[in-house]
């Protein structure tokens, strides 16, 4: 899996912080909130997790999806 | 006072960090929080500053069991890792020990490595766990942890007049079944009192060993006390 190091857009930023290659997840400093972690699920190499897209273009929650509600 | 002049130059990669350091008087800008007090006083006069800080050195890496930080890896992004918690909870429990949160937010691992301070904790937790610095030309890349051992416990204590300054004193020691490293702030592995817990010693007798290592009665005593509390905590008696 390949990890974006940056999601930006006019509203903010989400920063990847860490890899842990052995259990398969990133986590990614939402700046302003909190660090919110994400594991790979399937798809292929350099595929942008939807949770991570939800995060910047949330449907329902305003811009950033609050990090009580990513799993 | 304000800096002497110097030239600013932001690295987007390694490659260009090394480019740019290849000069006379260059220095190497992490998270500035040692740097900028000695330019502010003008205790230190680079003619230039490299700023490494999106050359893409500041992921926490696990690969095949080997934690690798990035030079520019933040204190306060080690402090909140639930992976270092998890599997290298002495560098969690050193970073708290640094600074204050705002100067952890950004100040770098590598920095607190290349600046060396010797009350510094972090060199001093790395030492115990027997971290491998990589570097490339002048300029400092990542840390590399090795796994911890089977069975290891962990345990920091230090001595501080107050909350946030530098220790006089400080131990980090990691423990496993047939292992003990004990490193001192400043003076860095304690072998003696390494061999003297790997042949059986309780914490007190192996922290005397440990304070043999400095100079002066205040500053042994105090050597003396973290070290055996870093023992207690890793679970020595």
């Amino acid at each position: 899996m390949t990890w974006p190091e940056f999601l930006r857009d006019e509203h903010g930023t989400i920063v990847l912080e860490e890899i842990d290659e052995h259990a398969g997840s990133a986590t990614y400093r939402v700046y302003g909130r909190r660090s919110l972690t994400v594991t790979a699920a399937g798809g292929s190499d350099g595929d942008v997790p939807d949770t991570l897209r939800d995060a910047l273009d949330p449907p329902a929650f305003g811009r950033f999806v609050p990090a009580s509600r990513w799993t | 006072m304000k800096p002497a002049p110097f030239e600013y130059v932001a690295a987007r990669s390694v490659g260009e960090a090394l480019e740019a350091l290849d000069a006379e008087g260059a220095w190497v800008l992490a998270g500035g929080q040692s740097l900028l007090p000695l330019l502010n006083v003008r205790s230190v006069r680079p003619s230039r500053l490299v700023d490494i800080n999106h050359a893409g050195l500041g992921l926490i890496r696990r690969r095949e069991g080997v934690l690798h930080l990035g030079a520019t890896v933040r204190q306060a992004a080690l402090e909140r890792s639930s992976l270092i918690a998890e599997r290298w909870p002495l560098l969690a429990e050193a970073v708290r020990h640094v600074g204050h949160a705002a100067t952890r937010s950004r100040g770098t691992v590598g920095g607190s490595v290349v600046h060396a301070d010797p009350r510094a904790q972090l060199p001093a937790a790395l030492a115990a766990l027997d971290a491998r610095f990589v570097h490339e030309g002048r300029l400092l890349v990542s840390i590399e942890v090795p796994p911890p051992a089977a069975g290891a416990r962990v345990g920091y204590a230090e001595f501080a007049r107050t909350r946030g300054v530098f220790a006089d004193a400080g131990a980090a020691v990691v423990l496993a079944p047939g292992h003990a490293a004990i490193a001192l702030l400043g003076t860095g592995r304690a072998a003696r009192a390494e061999a003297a817990v790997r042949a059986g010693a309780n914490a007190r007798e192996a922290a005397a060993l440990a304070a043999e290592e400095v100079e002066g009665d205040h500053h042994r005593a105090l050597v003396a006390d973290v070290t055996r509390r870093a023992l207690e905590r890793a679970g020595r008696r």
